[in-house]
């Protein structure tokens, strides 16, 4: 790993078209950094990024073992419920 | 022409869609390798006017995992957050209207991953970071908001509300 020791408005050039820059050291924990990159490169706090990459295979994983069936079988069992309900008040 | 902080229109019915491939040009964090997804409605044989905002989101390609084997037939349930949640906003960045080649707001519509439990009821939604589409284009991305958020498990986890 690179570590580099870089001034508020110095940049570091990553490839040839991301560039990052410190924009202001805000106190002994917290720097704001701008970067430039292409649009094809997803930019984001790896935290997040972590945490929905997360999700989104936990998600994948439960459809797997939950068959679509399942859950269909139970919006259809909530509607003939409604259905009914609607008929008996309309009784 | 869409602007920055464009609020993106929720879906709200996944019938009305035919089954259609989505490319997703940057994937979907998590799941590697997969930028073809095929979206179906879910049960299109439920009742007419009945409400059922769900649907299938199928990979078309394997999905890469971390020993490096391939996992394939893998999809999520999406729900159409319209019905659901109307009060949800999602906004979208310069960067995603750029990436899906948005020019006006009714080409594009934002969907929500759903997480399955034991029942519809204990089942989550992300509502943090939604999947957007170019309905027009058949693009997709999921979009995670810049801002920093406090509640991030919290939202990737919101409860579906009682249908």
């Amino acid at each position: 790993m690179l570590t580099l020791t870089r001034a508020v408005g110095e940049k570091i050039l990553i490839g040839d078209d991301i560039v990052i820059e410190v924009r202001a050291v805000l106190d002994a924990n917290h720097v704001r950094i701008a970067i430039d990159a292409p649009r094809q490169v997803p930019v984001h706090r790896a935290e997040h990024f972590a945490a929905v990459s997360e999700a989104n295979r936990e998600a994948a994983e439960a459809a797997l073992s939950n068959a679509d069936d399942s859950l269909l079988q139970e919006i259809r069992s909530e509607q003939e419920g409604k259905t009914h309900n609607i008929e008996s008040v309309g009784n | 022409m869409t602007r920055k902080g464009q609020t993106v229109p929720l879906a709200t019915e996944l019938r009305v869609l035919p089954a259609v491939d989505i490319d997703f040009p940057i994937g979907i964090p998590g799941l590697r390798g997969v930028r073809k997804f095929r979206l179906e409605p879910l049960g299109a044989d439920v009742q007419e006017n009945a409400l059922n905002p769900f649907g299938k989101l199928i990979a078309l390609e394997p999905l890469q995992l971390t020993d490096g084997s391939y996992a394939e037939a893998v999809r999520l349930i999406v729900a159409a957050p319209g019905l659901l949640w109307p009060n949800y906003k999602v906004e979208i960045d310069d960067t995603t209207l750029e990436l899906l080649e948005i020019e006006n707001p009714d080409e594009a519509a934002a969907l929500v991953i759903v997480t399955l439990k034991e029942s519809l009821a204990q089942s989550t939604a992300n509502l943090f970071a939604p999947i957007v589409l170019n309905i027009k284009k058949y693009m997709g991305a999921q979009i995670l908001p810049q801002k920093y958020s406090d509640d991030l498990i919290a939202a990737i986890h919101t409860p579906l509300p009682q249908l």
